[in-house]
């Protein structure tokens, strides 16, 4: 059992790593909460549900189409609502709050209140040590690791990636460098959103698709930057993680509320204890 | 003389237009729906909210309800509680102080207990779905209960259980509200007595769509049957994946709340294959299909059975205002559904009242398999 709820820990824990880590660039680089970052997964969701439920298009493009859609209308709404609200930390959440209950409505109004099942793109299982896997969520699993490397090479080595970086430790000197803060912002939210729909896109075939998919990974995401630390690459890695398999041993040997109290638990000692997050001021 | 006549026939010209316009401006009669119209329990709240519309819309198209010789339009108001008690005295509040309404459905145990003394001091008439025994009680004037409730239907529903299938160690599944406590207690006790083994009860958050570690907790417990309690049908589809993907072979029976057919698309055929459901419609019944052709128009889906009861709840309460003879006084309607039932269902067969204290409509419920992602109606539960 003990291995089944590491399977079970690992699988859930990477998809809140996507999640998350969208969640936390935009607050590192931006100083935006940005509470809307549930909706761009619904959004993800959804284009799947389209594309690949209904039109029948290959669940990888329907997948990529799902994080575009997400990127490109996140660049949007960057330009048109967000910019203006930079490093302005309580403006910028109310507009993201109000960001996120317009998407939600417009979701409810174009694909009803029910949720919606997708087709899986994959089935059956394997096992491993006793614990079993499903396929489904092994691939969600795979392409979280493959998005996380990619991320990762992107921060590091791309002249997009370093100014991000470079933005986020320090905009004006950045802009003193030469760096165009804007294309910046811009790149940034629409990357963060990009993340936001691919993780929904990913998981539109393993639980149902609805307007109001996005609030639970929104606050496992909330949950995952504060543990981490907010702004914090490395500490959204280690978070997800962290809750991932914090909830999948206290549901298992407790309760699903038990774990739920657990994780906020985390939240109460890591923001008293350490209020940058486990590692809030390594990696900013 | 001419303008004289003129200015008589004028008088009694307007006389006429006036009372004409009285007569088609009498107050409309306001019903509330208070229910989950979004998340998982949408497809209940949804049927819900449908059958009370279609209801009206039907008595309307026949010129509306006769009061005192008054013709009264019937209006629906809905409102989304998210199975939330907060939401719920939101909406009432909203319903009784902005719009109106005396007259409210409810969904929810949750929303239902809420509510329950408002009701009664607002002395506005409550028809619930409500599955706890809690919903009403000695001191309740103002709430009826549309359908059976658990502790009279599912008593023969598990005798039948027991009868036909042969797994006898139970997992109890339900929502961590007041609607799964309640069903969690029942459906313990009622297995027990049976014989069944009740090995685990496991409560859920109604937001969670990951239950491999609940499953994995379950399949520790080492039982063939999941009872899946009052979850909802698409996360009952969910669960019942989910299961069968981490390896779970046995039996899953839901003795609580309707429909089959999203469990089937949430699960999948093979997944959902000898499911055991309770069913308060018969979808091959002339009448549900009547419902479900209309309720496709408005919502694009098929419905969940519960339209059957809301549809058949409403009918009760509109007859029960007509034989009352004044739609602001919720204490003589309660008083005239005595009088109005029995009366029969859009499926055929009477509605009854009895249960507790007389105010629980009871309506048929049958006993339903899922084969080929079919469900199949294999007895009626008496």
């Amino acid at each position: 059992m003990v291995y089944q709820m590491l399977m079970n820990g690992a699988l859930a824990g990477l998809i809140y790593v996507i999640m998350a880590l969208g969640f936390t660039m935009i607050f590192g680089i931006m100083r935006i909460v940005n509470f809307a970052h549930g909706e761009f997964y619904m959004i993800g969701a959804f284009v799947v549900l389209l594309l690949f439920g209904s039109l029948g298009l290959p669940f990888f493009a329907a997948v990529l189409a799902g994080g575009v859609a997400a990127a490109v209308l996140g660049m949007v709404l960057e330009r048109l609502l967000f910019r203006r609200l930079v490093h302005d930390e309580m403006p910028g959440m109310i507009m993201s709050l109000a960001v996120a209950i317009i998407l939600k409505s417009l979701g409810l109004i174009t694909f009803g209140p029910a949720e919606h099942t997708v087709p899986r793109p994959f089935t059956g299982t394997w096992q491993a040590f006793g614990a079993v896997a499903p396929w489904d969520r092994t691939v969600v699993a795979i392409c979280a690791l493959i998005i996380l490397a990619i991320f990762y090479l992107f921060l590091k080595h791309s002249r997009l990636g370093l100014a991000m970086k470079a933005v986020a430790q320090d905009p004006e000197t950045a802009s003193l460098m030469g760096v165009k803060s804007g294309q910046i912002y811009r790149a940034a939210f629409g990357v963060a959103c990009l993340l936001a729909g691919l993780a929904g896109a990913l998981m539109a075939p393993i639980y149902n698709v609805g307007p109001y998919m996005g609030e639970m990974p929104m606050l496992k995401a909330f949950v995952v930057v504060i543990l981490g630390g907010l702004g914090s690459i490395l500490g959204a890695v280690v978070g997800g993680l962290l809750l991932g398999l914090s909830e999948a041993f206290l549901s298992t040997l407790l309760s699903p509320l038990a774990a739920l109290i657990a994780s906020f638990a985390m939240v109460l000692i890591v923001v008293i204890v350490r209020p940058n997050g486990l590692l809030g001021r390594t990696a900013r | 003389m001419n303008i004289r006549k003129l200015a008589v026939q004028l008088l009694v010209g307007i006389s006429l237009t006036g009372l004409s316009i009285a007569g088609t401006l009498a107050e409309p009669i306001k019903i509330g729906v208070i229910a989950p119209l979004t998340g998982a329990g949408a497809q209940w709240g949804m049927a819900a909210a449908e059958g009370v519309k279609i209801l009206a819309a039907e008595t309307n198209a026949n010129g509306g309800l006769d009061i005192g010789g008054e013709k009264h339009q019937v209006e629906v108001i809905a409102y989304d509680d998210k199975y939330q008690a907060a939401d719920a005295v939101a909406a009432y509040n909203r319903l009784l102080n902005i719009d109106g309404a005396k007259y409210v459905f409810l969904v929810a145990s949750a929303s239902t207990l809420a509510l329950k003394q408002n009701l009664e001091g607002d002395a506005v008439l409550g028809l619930t779905a409500s599955v706890t025994d809690k919903a009403i009680d000695e001191g309740s004037n103002f709430m009826y209960r549309m359908l059976r409730p658990p502790v009279d239907y599912m008593p023969p529903f598990l005798d039948w259980v027991r009868d036909n299938v042969k797994e006898r160690r139970v997992a109890i599944v339900n929502p961590n509200d007041e609607t799964g406590w309640s069903q969690a207690q029942l459906t313990e006790r009622l297995y027990k007595e049976r014989g069944f083994e009740v090995l685990g009860i496991e409560l859920y958050e109604r937001a969670q769509q990951d239950f491999a570690p609940m499953v994995t907790k379950i399949q520790g417990l080492n039982v063939d049957i999941v009872e899946l309690g009052s979850t909802s049908p698409a996360t009952a589809g969910l669960i019942v994946r989910q299961a069968r993907d981490l390896g779970y072979p046995g039996l899953f029976i839901k003795v609580g709340g309707t429909g089959a057919e999203a469990i089937v698309a949430g699960a999948g055929n093979e997944a959902a294959e000898g499911l055991v459901n309770v069913i308060f419609a018969d979808r091959q019944n002339e009448g549900f299909r009547n419902l479900a052709t209309e309720y496709e128009k408005a919502v694009g889906q098929q419905p969940n059975e519960y339209i059957v009861n809301f549809y058949d709840a409403a009918n009760v309460l509109v007859q029960a205002i007509q034989k009352a003879g004044d739609a602001d006084d919720a204490a003589k309607v309660a008083a005239a559904i005595n009088d109005v039932l029995p009366i029969k269902s859009v499926q055929g067969g009477d509605l009854t009242l009895r249960g507790a204290g007389n105010r629980e409509i009871m309506a048929p419920v049958y006993v339903g398999i899922i084969k080929g992602g079919q469900v199949a109606v294999v007895a009626e539960v008496k």
